[in-house]
């Protein structure tokens, strides 16, 4: 980052909390695991800011993001090799480009789905509150609910389609 | 195992059951085994996943927004500087606080909806921190706001790294925020080897791989430091010592003594005493600050030009001193006087450069520039990380141009391969040394022996970096390529300011895990290159361009971290001369790496 001016940084500021979510959505689609997940971001974001001073202004963020961050997964990946893992080694590695090809995606994907979010009915937000901001499991809304794990799995994933249908149509229309 | 077929949604329901620890064994075999085997599921998989964290960022972060707008607006109002941090704001103004686990509501609207708090945060500074600046009016607001922006600069980025352990979390957060300083202040220098440091009035809590801020003071009691400039220049400060790196280029030393070694491309650098006033001219030189300020200027190598400092200094003429000459200047009086030069008087060196007869017989070392060797370190012990790796002083190279790795996540490690021979080992993918910028000339002959593993993560563009000349060209990239065929060529500027590779060639295979040497000569002088593996020529072409430069050398990677250039295997030893062998001096050094490392000969 040159001589590190203020300005730089705030631009290097910016654009590492831009992508948080595209960090925190690559590591997890390679390791398929929660906490594991917010703890590789941890890392990768300590590499980031240590490393705030080598990137070059101008040069795009996202893939310099991305190389650090699949360097810490792969660390991690190392470093606990005898843990038991979501996904073997190569799948993992596998995982990391279809992931890859996902988050470098330029159209803003989030953007749209805040919109799509705002067209869901009450109790379809109300499941998804609970599962992201509770950080509630499938079960445990299940038992809070009283309904079976099964119907409320069923009425998750149904919520997650229709909201995936919906950002693809946004980006569509949105691109014409 | 269920072998069939899956859909999408079945694929979905699985990840599911995976992500809330619900799945079974055969359950995660089975995904696996569909994810290994089709590349659409894992899209579709990677997609699920990526747009589940898209909903844990966007849900539940509106109150967080909300309240720190309204926070940072009572701050504005109340005309002090703004002091944001991540998960919520420190009303004190002082010391911001970070929230490691900020309660989100769930009383929100979609149509206020701004995104994350993070970009809320910085939209906010962004858009009102020059009208809070301009509503200071005393400097100590503006420059209390100044700070207020850099530490939330901090605090933002250091709360995404927040880690729960209260004694780590307090250390890094020291270390974070000591870097926030320096990335906004760019920092002069770095700490490269600390001895029984001890220090008076607090502890900086300084180690190996700290930044020096500009102006940062350094109040030694006792022991050695060994600071090592953005120029290259390198500094042993040995205590009781009071030192002040000024810049990159100027320090200032109050008392005590230092001893200075100034690679010649960054001559000029200066060092203050109350005293004097001492310039290197490219060279070795000692000081020595007495209580009463006196201070005397022991050249060991080189030259250095000096003048005292304060009443009458004006009119002083500068005094030129050469290697074994010394000059003294008295608080008292502005003339300066020579006295005796006195090498021992100063410590050069933290490890002290061994004798020839205590090293391996290098056969050549005239215009040798940089030595490592994996047997002549300071710790030698199976499996130790290697933060430094010591230039080994023989003949001509008078300057220690050490490795270093001031990660230690990054650190290769010391190894002894199967054979026993010791090693520094690179994984890969991460770790890598690199020494403080060193001048090579338009001639030089790089040789590097080392022990590839089978694999590689490397590109094939690039290759696994055994030694890379700087960022910029012109700059030589030695490497292996990942079917172990090393790689030299040289990266050039053109005349129309475009770049190109010259002076590339590729040699033969070598074995994995056994030691083999190469050779790259380059000579723009006489217009020719020339690569050899194990003694045996793999070519020569045209060295066309210019190869002068300083700049860092990189060992085991590239200088650009996000080019996949990582080298895996080990690496034996290095050397580098500063022109371009013969064909029998060549032999010699092919010989006698033959000789250490086992490796047949123009096989």
């Amino acid at each position: 980052m040159g001589d590190g001016g203020t300005e730089e940084l705030d631009v290097y500021v910016q654009q590492l909390t831009a992508c948080q979510s595209r960090l925190r959505g690559y590591i997890l689609a390679s390791l398929g695991n929660y906490a594991n997940a917010a703890d590789v971001l941890q890392r990768a974001n300590l590499t980031l800011w240590k490393k705030a001073r080598e990137f070059r202004p101008g040069a795009e963020f996202l893939p310099w993001a991305l190389t650090i961050t699949r360097y810490e997964i792969l660390a991690y990946l190392r470093d606990h090799q005898r843990d038991r893992h979501v996904f073997s080694d190569d799948v993992a590695k596998l995982m990391l480009d279809a992931a890859t090809n996902e988050v470098s995606d330029p159209a803003d994907r989030q953007v749209a789905l805040r919109k799509c979010l705002e067209k869901l009915p009450h109790r379809s937000r109300d499941l998804l509150w609970q599962r992201y901001d509770d950080e509630k499991s499938i079960r445990q809304i299940a038992t809070e609910t009283k309904r079976s794990a099964d119907s409320v799995k069923c009425l998750f994933l149904r919520i997650r389609k229709t909201l995936e249908r919906c950002i693809e149509a946004t980006l569509r229309l949105d691109g014409t | 195992m269920n072998d069939s077929p899956i859909d999408d949604d079945g694929l979905r329901e699985l990840l599911v059951s995976v992500l809330d620890r619900d799945a079974s064994d055969a359950e995660l075999v089975r995904l696996n085994e569909l994810l290994r085997n089709n590349e659409q599921l894992r899209r579709s998989a990677a997609r699920f996943l990526c747009d589940d964290s898209f909903l844990a960022e966007e849900i539940g972060t509106i109150e967080e927004a909300i309240s720190f707008i309204k926070q940072s607006a009572e701050s504005a109002s109340r005309n002090r500087p703004l002091s944001p941090s991540l998960g919520g704001l420190s009303s004190t103004g002082s010391e911001p606080v970070v929230e490691l686990a900020p309660k989100r509501s769930r009383s929100f609207s979609l149509k206020t909806s701004t995104g994350n708090r993070f970009r809320t945060a910085l939209q906010f500074v962004n858009s009102h921190g020059l009208a809070i600046a301009a509503a200071a009016t005393i400097l100590m607001v503006g420059l209390g706001w100044h700070y207020a922006v850099m530490m939330t600069k901090f605090d933002r980025l250091y709360s995404l790294a927040a880690v729960p352990d209260p004694v780590e979390h307090d250390r890094l957060r020291k270390g974070a925020r000591h870097a926030a300083m320096m990335a906004g202040a760019a920092s002069v220098a770095r700490i490269t080897g600390l001895i029984n440091c001890e220090w008076a009035g607090d502890d900086p809590g300084l180690k190996f791989g700290d930044q020096l801020s500009p102006g940062q003071r350094l109040r030694l009691s006792r022991g050695l430091l060994q600071v090592t400039f953005e120029t290259g220049a390198k500094v042993v400060v040995e205590g009781p010592a009071d030192f002040v790196a000024t810049a990159p280029t100027e320090a200032l030393l109050s008392h005590g003594k230092i001893a200075a070694a100034v690679p010649r491309f960054a001559r000029g650098y200066t060092i203050f005493t109350p005293t004097a006033e001492v310039v290197d001219l490219g060279t070795e030189f000692g000081v020595d600050v007495d209580d009463a300020h006196n201070t005397e200027v022991h050249v060991f190598d080189g030259d250095v030009v000096a003048r005292p400092r304060g009443e009458g200094a004006a009119k002083s003429e500068l005094i030129h001193a050469r290697q074994d000459e010394a000059v003294q200047f008295d608080s008292k009086t502005p003339a300066a006087r020579r006295i005796s030069a006195d090498r021992q008087k100063f410590v050069r060196r933290l490890t002290p450069d061994r004798s020839p007869d205590e090293l391996p017989q290098l056969p050549i070392t005239k215009d040798v520039a940089l030595w490592l060797a994996a047997d002549v370190m300071p710790v030698m012990k199976e499996g130790a990380r290697i933060s430094t790796w010591p230039d080994i002083l023989i003949g001509d190279n008078r300057f220690p141009d050490d490795a270093w790795q001031f990660d230690e996540r990054l650190c290769p490690i010391w190894v002894r391969d199967g054979q026993g021979l010791p090693a520094v080992r690179f994984d890969g993918w991460s770790t890598y040394l690199a020494t403080s910028p060193m001048a090579t000339g338009d001639r030089l002959t790089a040789f590097v022996v080392f022990a590839p593993s089978p694999a590689s993560f490397a590109s094939q563009s690039h290759g696994g970096m055994l030694l890379k000349y700087g960022l910029d060209a012109p700059s030589l990239e030695f490497a292996l390529l990942p079917n172990r065929f090393p790689r030299a060529r040289v990266w050039a500027s053109n005349d129309d300011g475009s770049t190109s590779n010259v002076g590339v060639l590729e040699g033969q295979a070598v074995e994995p895990h056994y030691p083999s040497a190469a050779a790259y000569a380059y000579d723009a002088v006489n217009n020719r290159a020339e690569l050899l593996v194990n003694g045996k020529s793999q070519g020569v072409t045209t060295a066309p361009k210019r190869m002068e430069q300083h700049a860092k050398k990189y060992i085991g990677t590239h200088a650009q971290p996000w080019w996949e250039a990582y080298f895996l295997g080990n690496i034996y030893e290095i050397v580098l001369y500063d022109t371009a062998l013969d064909a029998s001096d060549r032999d010699r050094v092919f010989q006698y790496l033959s000789s250490r490392y086992g490796f047949p000969l123009n096989d």
